[in-house]
C-alpha cells in the first residue's frame, strides 16, 4: 500500500535524546486503516512501544507528536496536530490537540509522527528542516518564558519556521506545564513537563513538501461539501463572531456554568464574560489556524500596560471567571496572559485558584499558609498573585501547582470539593446540570475532559434533556466515537459544528482510499481508538474505581438555577456504557470485544 | 346480506371464499423496503395476482387506475414502531401505537377494508390503545359498512406463551368487533380453538418466514383459515413475488402449493 | 385528487408551467426568538415577492397581517405553518434564549379548514425523528390528522421530516431523512419540505423513494451566497421540484436578489455562476480585502492543488500571505495583472492568455532569465527548480484561491477585456 499517495508522509521520525540519534521508519501500514492517524496512531504507538509502568517523567516515556492523513490538505481545519504520552498529572494515557501552523509544517516536512524519548545531557532544541534533522544546544533558551523563547527562536531561524516551546514550569517538570505553538497550546495533563524532563526546550520545524491524496477529483468534491457544511451552520458563524465564548451565556442559563468552585451552576456576572461583551470591549481581530474557515481565535486590544493575548477561550474564562467568582474581563485577560507567558494550563490553574479560595473561605488554610494572601471568591488581585506564585513555583505556588488532587491529599478535608477526575482538573460544564457530560468526565481516558466524548449537545444542541440520564450512555458512546475519529483524522472539533461524520467520511475515503464502505465503518475506527486508549490505562492499573466524580457532583445537590437539586446518578450510566462498549463491570474491555474490533493482539489474560 | 359483507367479498373470493392478501404498508414505520423504493411501479405487477393489497393511507391515495381484475384496496389504519428491529436505524426504546386513519377516511380513499394492528406483550397502555381502537373503528365501520381487519402481532417482550398469546389476541380482536383477523401460525391445537372462536369471521395466516410459509399455510387452510397474508417484512422482498405466484393459484383451487 | 386540491397544488408548483416552485419560509417568528428577520418581516416578504417568489410560508397570524401582499393574479401562493414546535429555543444555535426550553415539544395549532379560510394553497407540518419515540409518535399523530383534514377540504399537505436529537449521528442522518421522507409519504403527504442530505446521490434516492414533489430547505445562512444556490442547483439535479428557503433569504441583506437568483436557477435553468453574477464574465481578476484575511493559508493550498493534481502544500503557490502574528493584519500578495512582467520580459515569452486574460508563459520563448521575477511588484512569481517562472493563470478564469477563501478576503471581480484597446 503506497501510503504516501493516501494523504500520509509514510514516515515516523524517531529521536533518541539520550544518544542523540535520529531514525526514520515507515508507518505501520496494516494498522493505518484500523486507526487512521492522529490520536489513533498515537494510541497505537504508545500502547505497543512503551512498556507498562514507565514513570511519566522518566526518559523512557514517549512524547509522540502526530498528525493525520488530512493534515496539510485543504480540508477545513486540517492544520491540527496532537501529542500522546503518559501524563505526569494523572499517570494515565494523555492526548492533547492544538491548531496553529506547526502540524502542517511537520507534514510538509515529511512526517506523520515524531516520537521523542530519552533525555538529553543538556538543554536542546530539535530542528526539523524538511528531511534534515538536527539537535542543537539550547542553553541560551533554558529558563526563558514562552514569548521570550519564541522571540529568540525567530531571531535564530528567521521566518518560515514553526516552533513548539515550553516555559520554565515545563523545564521544572510541573504537572501544569503546557507546550506552546504560537498562541495555541497542548495544554492539559502536564505534557510540557514531559518535554522538559527530556531537556527539550523547543522543536522548530520547516516543511516545503506536498501531501498527496488518493482520489484527487473525489477529494476536491468532498472538500466542497465539507466547506459548505461548515459555512451553512449557525454555530460556526457564532464561533467566528464570539469565539468559543459564544456558549458562555447559554451554559449559564442551563445552570451548568461552574461557579465558585462548582458550588453553583449560575454566575451573576456571566453577561460581562460573554463573547458578545469581549467582542464589544476587548477583541480587535480574528485569528485562524491553518486551513480554518471558522477563525474562532480573537486578539485582544492591548491593555494600558500593553498586555495582549489571543483569547480568552471559553474554558479559560470559566476557570478564572465564574469558577473564581471573577466577572472582570481585564482580570481574565491578565490571568490568561500570565499563564501563556509561563506556559501553563489555564483550566487546571483556574480550578486550583478556585479551590484555594474555597479552602481559605472555609478556614482550611490561612493567610500564613498562602504567603500572606487572603484569596476570596471574586478577588482578582489575589488570583493574579496566586497564579504568579503557581507559575513560578514559589512559596505556596509550589504545592498549589501540583494540582487539586495533590492539594486534597495534603488537606484531606478539601477532598469533597477538589474538582478533578483521575487527577485532572475539571473543565467548564457542571456535571450536575449535564448528566451525559458527567459520564464523559468520569470515563475520559485523560481525566476530567469535555473533549473525549462528553455529550455537550445536551447543553447547546438541545439533543436531549440535560438532566435526564436515560439514553446518555448511548449518546456518550456515539459522541466519543465521533470525537475519536475527528482526532484521528486530526481535524479541529469545531469543524464538527458544521460537518457531520458523513462529510468527514467523504473526505477520509477520498484522501486515503481506505475501504470504509459506510460511515459506520469509519465510526468503528473511533471506538477502536478509544478502546486502545482505555487499554493503556487498564495496563497502568486504572479501572472502574477511577471512573468517578468528586463527591460534590455525586452527593451535593446544586443549590440554585435550572438544575437546582440535581446530583449525578453515575453508576447506572456507567454500567450501561460498559455494556454498550462490551467491557466487563470492572470497566475492562472483554477479549471478545477486542477481537471484534480487530485488536486480538491486545487480548491478555487477566 | 349487508353492504359490509359486500365489501368483504371484494377481497375474499365469493366463488371459493379464499383470499390472498399482500401487506405493503410497512413503509409507514420502516421507510423504503428493498424492492419497494418506487412504490407504484413495484405494486403494479402484484395487483392482478392477489385479492387484496394493504396500503398506507398515503400510498392508497396514489394507487390510481386499478381495474376490475386488480386487487381490492385495504388501508392500514394504525402506526407502530414495534416492527423496528434493534439494528434498524431508529431502534425503538419504547413502543408506540397510533391510529392514523378512521373508517370514513379509509372509505374516502376507496378502501374495501381497514386494517389495524393488535400488539401483545408491550406496556399495558399499548394493549389498551389497541382494544379501544378496535372497538371504535369496528363501530364506525359498522355504521359505514367498512370491514375492519385486525392483525395480531404477539411480538412484545412480555409474551410468555406465544400460541396462547395469539389466541388471546384473536379473542380480543373479535370481542372488539373485528370482521376478520390475520394472525401468525399458532400451531394446530390453538388454531382449532381460534377457528371455533372465529365462527364465520375469516382468518388469514401470516407466514413467519419464506421457509416455513408452505407448511404453515397448508396446515392452517386445512383447519379452516380462508387465506394467506404475505408481508415482505417477514419474507424478504424477492420472495414475495414467488410466494404470490405459488399461493395465488393454489388457494383458488388451480394448483398445489409449491408443486 | 380533488379538483380543489389540484388547483391549489398548481398554484404553488405551476406558476411557471415547469412544475417547480421557489418558496421562502418566513415563519421563524412563530418558533424562534425575536431575531431581526422576525422584526422586519413585511419588507422581507415584499422583497421576496419582488424577486419573483412562488410561495411564502407564514404563521397564521402573519398570513392575516400580510394578506394584502398575496392579492392579484401574480401574487405568490400562501403556505401556512399549521403546527408549532420549540426546537430553535432548545439552544440549537448556541444562543442564549430568552426562555430556554429543555424538552422538544410539537403542537397542532390550526385545522386545515382554518388554513384554507386564510387563503392557503398548502400547509406544512413537522415530523421529528431521532429525538424520542414519544415525539415521533406525536408527529405521526399530528401528521395523520392534518392529512385527513386536508383530504376533506382539498388542501395540499406538505410534511417536513426533521432528523434531530440524541439518536441522530453523522452515520445515520441520511438514512433517517430518507426514512422520514418515506414515512411522510406513507402517511399521506402531498409534497415534502426536507433538508438537503449533503450530496446529489443520496438526495436523488430520497426523492425517488418519496415519489412526491420535494422542496429542499436551506438550513442556516451561509455568508457565502454561492452556498444556497449551489445546494439548490444540486437538489434540482437530484430531482427536487423546488425549495423552501428560510434564513438564507430572510437573513440576507438583499432577499430580493437571492430569490431572483434562485428563480433563475429553477425556472430559467441558469448555472450558479450566471445566476450569481447576472451575466457571464468573460474576464476576471482577483480583488483583495486585507482586513478580512485571517491568515489561514487555504488560498495557498488551493492554488497548489489547482496546479498539481491531488497535491497540497504551500511552497510555490502563485500567491502568498505574509502572516503576521502581530496585530496589524496579514498582507495578501497576488497577481494584480499589472503587466510589468510582460514589459520586463526580453524574449516576449509572457503574454495575456487570449481566453482567460491571465499572464501566460510561452516556454519555447523563455530563456529563464528571471527578469519577470525581478519585475513583479508583489513578488509572487516563483521559479521552478529548473528556473522556469511560475505565473498566476487565474486557474483559467475561476481562481481556486478566491473560491476557497472563507472570509471573502480574496474575491473574483469582473475585469474589462484586456484586449479592448487592441480591438479598438
Amino acid at each position: 500500500m503506497e501510503l504516501n499517495r493516501r494523504g500520509y508522509a509514510d514516515c515516523i521520525l524517531r529521536v533518541d535524546l539520550t544518544h542523540g540519534t535520529v531514525e526514520k521508519t515507515p508507518l505501520p501500514a496494516d494498522a493505518m486503516p484500523l486507526v487512521l492517524g492522529g490520536k489513533g496512531l498515537g494510541a497505537w504507538l504508545l500502547y505497543q512501544e512503551q512498556p507498562a509502568g514507565v514513570p511519566p517523567l522518566a526518559p523512557e516515556n514517549r512524547l509522540i507528536l502526530h498528525v493525520g492523513p488530512l493534515t496539510g490538505t485543504s480540508a477545513p481545519t486540517a492544520g491540527r496536530f496532537g501529542c500522546t504520552t503518559r501524563s505526569p498529572a494523572t499517570g494515565t494515557y494523555c492526548d492533547n490537540y492544538s491548531g496553529g501552523y506547526w502540524g502542517a509544517a511537520l507534514k510538509y516536512a515529511g512526517y506523520d509522527a515524531l516520537v521523542v524519548h530519552g533525555q538529553a545531557a543538556e538543554p536542546t532544541v530539535l530542528v526539523i528542516d524538511d528531511q534534515q534533522v538536527a539537535l542543537e544546544p539550547a542553553g541560551d533558551l533554558w529558563g526563558l518564558t514562552v514569548p521570550k523563547a519564541q522571540e529568540r527562536l525567530r531571531e535564530r531561524f528567521g521566518s518560515g519556521w514553526e516552533a513548539l516551546v515550553i516555559g520554565p514550569p515545563g523545564e521544572a517538570g510541573r504537572p501544569l506545564a503546557a507546550i506552546f505553538n504560537g498562541s495555541r497550546t497542548l495544554a492539559r495533563g502536564g505534557v510540557g513537563a514531559v518535554m522538559g524532563s527530556k531537556r527539550l526546550k523547543a522543536i522548530v520545524t520547516r516543511g516545503t513538501g506536498r501531501v498527496h491524496v488518493y482520489d484527487p477529483e473525489r477529494f476536491r468534491r468532498a472538500l466542497q461539501l465539507a466547506f459548505r457544511a461548515v459555512r451553512m451552520s449557525s454555530e460556526t458563524t457564532l464561533l467566528r463572531q464570539e469565539g468559543s465564548l459564544n456558549i458562555l451565556e447559554i451554559v449559564n442559563v442551563m445552570g451548568a456554568l461552574p461557579t465558585r468552585n462548582f458550588r453553583e451552576g449560575e454566575f451573576e456576572g456571566a453577561a460581562a464574560l460573554s463573547g458578545a461583551s469581549f467582542r464589544r470591549h476587548n477583541w480587535m481581530r480574528d485569528y485562524a489556524c491553518f486551513a480554518c474557515p471558522i477563525a474562532c481565535g480573537k486578539y485582544t486590544r492591548p491593555l494600558e500596560d500593553g498586555t495582549s493575548i489571543e483569547g480568552p477561550e471559553y474554558e479559560t474564562t470559566y476557570a478564572f471567571g465564574s469558577n473564581c467568582g471573577i466577572a472582570d474581563r481585564e482580570a481574565i485577560i491578565r490571568l490568561n496572559a500570565l499563564c501563556d507567558t509561563y506556559g501553563i494550563d489555564t483550566i487546571s490553574t483556574g480550578v486550583i485558584v478556585a479551590l484555594a479560595m474555597e479552602m481559605f473561605e472555609r478556614g482550611l488554610v490561612t493567610a500564613a499558609d498562602l504567603d500572606g494572601l487572603e484569596p476570596r471568591f471574586g478577588d482578582a488581585r489575589a488570583a493574579l498573585a496566586l497564579v504568579e506564585k503557581i507559575a513560578r513555583g514559589e512559596g505556596c505556588g509550589e504545592w498549589l501547582g501540583e494540582g487539586v488532587a495533590a492539594i486534597a491529599r495534603r488537606y484531606p478535608e478539601a477532598a469533597p470539593f477538589a474538582m478533578h477526575v483521575k487527577g485532572l482538573e475539571m473543565p467548564g460544564y457542571h456535571p450536575n446540570a449535564a448528566k451525559g457530560t458527567a459520564l464523559g468526565y468520569a470515563i475520559s481516558e485523560r481525566g476530567a475532559c469535555h473533549l473525549r466524548g462528553a455529550t455537550l449537545s445536551e447543553l447547546f444542541g438541545g439533543a436531549a434533556d440535560p438532566l435526564a440520564t436515560e439514553g446518555k450512555a448511548q449518546l456518550f458512546r456515539d459522541t466519543q466515537a465521533k470525537k475519536a475519529v475527528w482526532d484521528s483524522a486530526c481535524l479541529c472539533y469545531f469543524s464538527a459544528y458544521g460537518m457531520t461524520l458523513k462529510e468527514l467520511w467523504q473526505l477520509v475515503v477520498a484522501c486515503t482510499g481506505f475501504d470504509y464502505p459506510t460511515v459506520r465503518d469509519l465510526e468503528r475506527v473511533g471506538e477502536r481508538v478509544s478502546t486502545l486508549a482505555r487499554l493503556f490505562n487498564v495496563r497502568e492499573g486504572f479501572d472502574r474505581r477511577h471512573d468517578t466524580l468528586p463527591p460534590r457532583n455525586l452527593t451535593e445537590p446544586l443549590p440554585n438555577g435550572p438544575a437546582a437539586g440535581q446530583v449525578v446518578e453515575l453508576a447506572p450510566m456507567l454500567e450501561e456504557y460498559y455494556r454498550l462498549m462490551g467491557w466487563d463491570m470492572r470497566g475492562i474491555p472483554t477479549a471478545e470485544r477486542l477481537r471484534a474490533l480487530g485488536l486480538e493482539w491486545a487480548v491478555v489474560e487477566r | 346480506m349487508d353492504s359490509k359483507l359486500y365489501r368483504l367479498r371484494e377481497f375474499v373470493s365469493p366463488r371459493d371464499s379464499r383470499s390472498l392478501v399482500v401487506d405493503l404498508s410497512a413503509g409507514l414505520a420502516l421507510g423504503p423496503l428493498p424492492g419497494f423504493e418506487r412504490f407504484p411501479e413495484a405494486v403494479a405487477p402484484l395487483l392482478p395476482r392477489v385479492d387484496g393489497v394493504v396500503c398506507s393511507p398515503g400510498q392508497a391515495g396514489r394507487l390510481h387506475g386499478r381495474s376490475r381484475e386488480d386487487a381490492a384496496l385495504l388501508v392500514r389504519g394504525s402506526w407502530t414502531n414495534a416492527l423496528r428491529a434493534s439494528d434498524f436505524v431508529l431502534p425503538p426504546e419504547t413502543v408506540r401505537y397510533i391510529p392514523i386513519v378512521d373508517a370514513q377516511g379509509a372509505l374516502d380513499l376507496g378502501a374495501s377494508g381497514l386494517v389495524i394492528d393488535f400488539l401483545l406483550g408491550y406496556e399495558e397502555e399499548i394493549e389498551g390503545a389497541c382494544l379501544r381502537t378496535t372497538v371504535q373503528l369496528a363501530l364506525e365501520g359498522a355504521r359505514l359498512a367498512l370491514p375492519l381487519l385486525v392483525q395480531v402481532r404477539p411480538s412484545g417482550p412480555r409474551v410468555a406463551l406465544r400460541d396462547r398469546a395469539i389466541a388471546l389476541g384473536v379473542s380480543y380482536a373479535l370481542e372488539g368487533g373485528a370482521d376478520g383477523v390475520a394472525l401468525p401460525w399458532p400451531g394446530p391445537g390453538t388454531f382449532r380453538d381460534i377457528v371455533q372462536m372465529a365462527g364465520d369471521r375469516p382468518l388469514w395466516i401470516v407466514p413467519s418466514s419464506t421457509e416455513r410459509a408452505e407448511a404453515e399455510v397448508e396446515e392452517a387452510t386445512a383447519l379452516g383459515a380462508i387465506g394467506v397474508w404475505l408481508d415482505p417484512v417477514y419474507l424478504g422482498s424477492q420472495d414475495l413475488a414467488t410466494l404470490v405466484s405459488r399461493f395465488g393459484p393454489w388457494l383458488h383451487g388451480a394448483a398445489e402449493p409449491g408443486r | 385528487m380533488w379538483s380543489g386540491k389540484q388547483v391549489r397544488f398548481d398554484r404553488l408548483f405551476n406558476r411557471h408551467g415547469d412544475g417547480r416552485a421557489v418558496c421562502v419560509a418566513a415563519d421563524h417568528g412563530y418558533m424562534s426568538d425575536v431575531t431581526p428577520n422576525v422584526v422586519r418581516l413585511r419588507p422581507i416578504v415584499e422583497a421576496a415577492i419582488r424577486g419573483g417568489v412562488d410561495g411564502i410560508l407564514l404563521s397564521p397570524g402573519q398570513a392575516m397581517r400580510l394578506a394584502d401582499l398575496f392579492r392579484g393574479r401574480d401574487g405568490p401562493a400562501l403556505i401556512i405553518r399549521a403546527d408549532w414546535m420549540n426546537m430553535p429555543r432548545l439552544g440549537t444555535s448556541n444562543v442564549a434564549n430568552a426562555v430556554p426550553q429543555r424538552l422538544l415539544f410539537q403542537q397542532k395549532v390550526v385545522t386545515a379548514e382554518q388554513a384554507l379560510a386564510l387563503g392557503a394553497s398548502a400547509i406544512t407540518i413537522y415530523l421529528f425523528l431521532g429525538y424520542s419515540d414519544g415525539v415521533e409518535a406525536t408527529g405521526v399523530e399530528v401528521c395523520s390528522r392534518f392529512v385527513a383534514e386536508c383530504r376533506k377540504v382539498g388542501l395540499p399537505c406538505i410534511i417536513e421530516p426533521i432528523a434531530y436529537g440524541r439518536k441522530v449521528t453523522g452515520a445515520n442522518i441520511v438514512e433517517l431523512l430518507t426514512l422520514g421522507a418515506r414515512m411522510a409519504v406513507e402517511l399521506g403527504a402531498d409534497a415534502l419540505k426536507i433538508p438537503y442530505t449533503g450530496d446529489v446521490d443520496t438526495f436523488r434516492r430520497l426523492c425517488e423513494v418519496a415519489g412526491v414533489p420535494v422542496l429542499v430547505l436551506g438550513g442556516a445562512r451561509s455568508d457565502n451566497e454561492r452556498d444556497a444556490l449551489e445546494l439548490f442547483a444540486e437538489a434540482l439535479e437530484a430531482g427536487a421540484r423546488g425549495c423552501l428557503m428560510g434564513r438564507n433569504v430572510t437573513k440576507s441583506p438583499d432577499p430580493e436578489r437571492i430569490v431572483a437568483q434562485l428563480c433563475a436557477v429553477a425556472h430559467r435553468g441558469w448555472s450558479v455562476d450566471q445566476a450569481l453574477r447576472g451575466e457571464v464574465w468573460p474576464f476576471v481578476r482577483l480583488k483583495a480585502h486585507r482586513a478580512r484575511c485571517t491568515g489561514c493559508l487555504l488560498c495557498q493550498t488551493a492554488c497548489v492543488s489547482a496546479h498539481e493534481q491531488g497535491a497540497y502544500g504551500l511552497s510555490s503557490a502563485r500567491l502568498r500571505i505574509e502572516a503576521s502574528a502581530g496585530h496589524d493584519g496579514h498582507r495578501i500578495l497576488f497577481c494584480t495583472l499589472c503587466g510589468k512582467c510582460l514589459a520586463a520580459c526580453p524574449t516576449g515569452a509572457l503574454r495575456w492568455n487570449p481566453s482567460s486574460g491571465a499572464v501566460e508563459l510561452l516556454p519555447e520563448k523563455c530563456d529563464r532569465c528571471g527578469a519577470c521575477v525581478q519585475a513583479c511588484p508583489t513578488g509572487v512569481i516563483a521559479r521552478e527548480e529548473e528556473g522556469w517562472p511560475i505565473v498566476c493563470d487565474l486557474c483559467g478564469g475561476e481562481p481556486a484561491c478566491a473560491g476557497i477563501c472563507p472570509t471573502g478576503a480574496l474575491e473574483i471581480a469582473r475585469r474589462p477585456s484586456p484586449f479592448a484597446a487592441t480591438l479598438a
